[in-house]
C-alpha cells in the first residue's frame, strides 16, 4: 500500500511537472476557473430567464476531463519519451496495480478541480447548495472523477500507438464535451449519435448531480451513479486491457521506444 | 527592403510548412473550428439566423483564429529555442524581428483558413444562410482586424518568449481573451468594471464591427469609433512589439542568455 502511494505521488509530480506552485495555480485553478466562466456566460446569455444550475454543474463536473484527457491521457506516452515505459514494462510487478497508482492522485486532482468551478459557479453565478444532500453530491463528483481517470486510461493506451498525439488529445476533449451534454441538452444531438452518449461515462454523474442538486428522487440519482460507475470501471479495464495488448505487440516486434 | 520582403515570404512559406507537420496545429487549424462549431451551435440551436451568425459563426471564427494565430506565434520563439534554432536565426544577418513577422504572417494565412472551415461548418452543415447587412464594411473590418491580430500575434511572441514558461502560458491566455472580446456573447454580460480590459484587445472591436456589419448599423460614429479604437489599439501593440524585441534583443547580447532568456 506504501509503494501504491509512493508511486501515485512521484507519478503525479513526474506527469505535469508540478515543481513551481505558480505554474499548478495558473493552470490547474485559473485556467478552468476561466473556461467555467467562458461556458456559463455563455449559456446565460443564451437560456436568458431560465435556471441556468444544470448547466453550470455540467460545466463544473466537465472540467475533470482536462485531467482525464491531457494528464492520464498523456501518462503512457510520456513514459516512453521519458524512457521509463521500458523499465515498468521489465520489471515484476502487477502491472494493474502500476497502472491503477498512476492515476490515483489524478482523481483527487480532478475532483479540486470540479470544485473550483462550483466555487466559480456560487461566487459568480448563484448557485446554490442550500439543502442539497452533500454526501451524495460528492459521491456524484468522486463517480464522475473514476468515469473521468477510465477515459483517460483508454485514450492513454491508444496513445501509444497513435502519432498524433496532440491532435488526438484535443479533439477526444472536445468530443467529451459535446457528447456529456454540459452545457445544452443532449436530444439536441443527432438521433444516430443521441445513444453514444450513454456509452461516456461522466454524463449520468452530471445528470445525478443536477437531480441531487434540483432535491430530486434520490434513489434515481444513486441507480444513475451505480451505472457510471460500472461504466468508469469497464473503460478502466479495457484501457488495461488495451495497454497489455500494445505491450504485447511491442515486445513481439520489438517496437516498444517506436514512435 | 526587397530583401526584407524575401525574407519574410521565405520565412512565412517555410513557417506554413513546418505548421503542418505539427499536430496541434493540425488540430487548431482543421478540427477545432469544426467541433467549436458545432459546440456552439448546439448551445444556441433554436435561434434566429442573425444571432447564429453573430455568436455561432463568428465566434467559432475568431476563436479559431486567434487560437492559430496567437497560440502559434506565442510558441514560435519557445520550439526554435527547443530544435537548436533560435541563435542561427538571431544571428542571420536579417533582422530577427523580420524572421518573425515571416512566421506570424505564416500563422496568419493558415488562421484565415480555419476561419473559411468554419463558415463552411456554419453555412453548410447548419443550413445557416449567411446574410450581411454591408459585406464592403463586413471586409473591411476583417481585414483591419487581421492586421491587428498580426501585431498582437507579434506582442505575445515577444512578451512570452522572455518567460521560461511558455508552454503553460501560452495554453492559458485562450479564455481570458474569449471572455474579455465577447466571443460568443455580447460584453454587456460582463461586469461593467471588467469592460475597459476588454477594449484593450483587438478582438473586441472586430467582433463589435463584424456585428455591426452583420446586423445593420443604426448609428455609423459608434461604427466609426470601434474603428477608431481598433486603430489605436494596433498601433499600441506595434509599438510594444518593437519595444519588446528590442528588449530581447539587448538582454540576449548582454547576458549571452539566449538560450536560458
Amino acid at each position: 500500500m506504501k509503494r501504491f502511494f509512493r508511486m501515485s505521488s512521484f507519478s503525479f509530480k513526474a506527469l505535469l511537472g508540478w515543481l513551481d506552485p505558480k505554474l499548478y495555480v495558473i493552470y490547474k485553478i485559473v485556467d478552468p476557473a476561466l473556461q467555467m466562466i467562458f461556458y456559463t456566460l455563455m449559456v446565460q446569455f443564451v437560456y436568458k430567464a431560465q435556471d441556468i444550475t444544470p448547466w453550470i454543474l455540467g460545466n463544473a463536473i466537465l472540467l475533470c476531463t482536462k485531467n482525464a484527457v491531457f494528464a492520464v491521457g498523456v501518462m503512457l506516452r510520456s513514459d516512453r519519451d521519458q524512457g521509463t515505459l521500458q523499465m515498468i514494462v521489465a520489471s515484476p510487478v502487477n502491472k494493474l496495480l502500476v497502472f491503477l497508482s498512476r492515476v490515483f492522485f489524478n482523481v483527487i486532482d480532478s475532483a479540486f478541480t470540479v470544485v473550483i468551478g462550483l466555487v466559480v459557479g456560487v461566487l459568480f453565478f448563484g448557485l446554490d447548495f442550500t439543502g442539497t444532500n452533500m454526501l451524495a453530491f460528492a459521491l456524484a463528483i468522486a463517480v464522475a472523477m473514476i468515469g473521468g481517470t477510465g477515459i483517460g486510461l483508454v485514450l492513454g493506451s491508444i496513445a501509444l500507438v497513435v502519432k498524433e498525439i496532440h491532435f488526438f488529445l484535443n479533439v477526444a476533449n472536445m468530443v467529451l464535451y459535446i457528447l456529456t451534454g454540459a452545457s445544452f441538452s443532449r436530444e439536441k444531438l443527432p438521433s444516430l449519435v443521441y445513444p453514444v452518449t450513454s456509452l461516456i461515462p461522466i454524463t449520468r454523474s452530471i445528470d445525478a448531480s443536477r437531480i441531487i442538486v434540483a432535491h430530486g428522487d434520490l434513489a434515481s440519482a444513486m441507480g444513475l451513479l451505480g451505472m457510471d460507475l460500472l461504466i468508469g470501471i469497464v473503460y478502466a479495464l479495457i484501457g488495461f486491457a488495451l495497454y497489455q495488448y500494445f505491450e504485447y505487440k511491442a515486445r513481439v516486434l520489438a517496437t516498444l521506444e517506436a514512435y | 527592403m526587397l530583401s526584407d520582403v524575401k525574407v519574410v515570404l521565405a520565412s512565412c512559406r517555410l513557417q506554413m510548412k513546418q505548421s503542418f507537420s505539427r499536430s496541434m496545429f493540425k488540430f487548431c487549424i482543421l478540427a477545432y473550428p469544426i467541433l467549436a462549431a458545432i459546440t456552439f451551435y448546439l448551445i444556441y440551436a433554436g435561434q434566429n439566423d442573425q444571432t447564429l451568425i453573430s455568436y455561432v459563426f463568428l465566434g467559432t471564427a475568431i476563436t479559431s483564429m486567434w487560437s492559430s494565430i496567437s497560440f502559434s506565434s506565442a510558441g514560435d520563439i519557445d520550439r526554435e529555442r527547443f530544435m537548436g534554432a533560435l541563435e542561427v536565426i538571431f544571428c542571420s544577418p536579417t533582422r530577427f524581428r523580420m524572421i518573425m513577422f515571416g512566421k506570424v504572417i505564416g500563422n496568419t494565412l493558415l488562421g484565415i483558413a480555419s476561419m473559411f472551415i468554419s463558415f463552411l461548418m456554419v453555412t453548410l452543415l447548419f443550413q445557416v444562410p449567411f446574410t450581411l447587412t454591408h459585406p464592403l464594411l463586413f471586409i473591411v473590418s476583417m481585414f483591419v482586424g487581421i492586421i491587428s491580430f498580426i501585431f498582437i500575434a507579434m506582442l505575445l511572441s515577444g512578451l512570452l518568449a522572455i518567460s521560461r514558461n511558455t508552454r503553460v502560458l501560452m495554453n492559458c491566455i485562450d479564455y481570458p481573451v474569449f471572455i474579455l472580446c465577447g466571443t460568443v456573447f455580447p460584453i454587456e454580460v460582463l461586469p461593467e468594471w471588467v469592460r475597459p480590459l476588454s477594449y484593450l484587445l483587438s478582438p473586441t472591436y472586430v467582433l463589435e464591427l463584424a456585428r455591426m456589419s452583420i446586423n445593420g448599423i443604426t448609428d455609423i460614429r459608434l461604427f466609426y469609433y470601434h474603428m477608431l479604437g481598433l486603430g489605436i489599439v494596433t498601433i499600441l501593440y506595434l509599438l510594444a512589439y518593437l519595444k519588446f524585441y528590442e528588449i530581447i534583443d539587448v538582454k540576449a547580447r548582454k547576458e549571452a542568455t539566449l538560450e536560458v532568456i
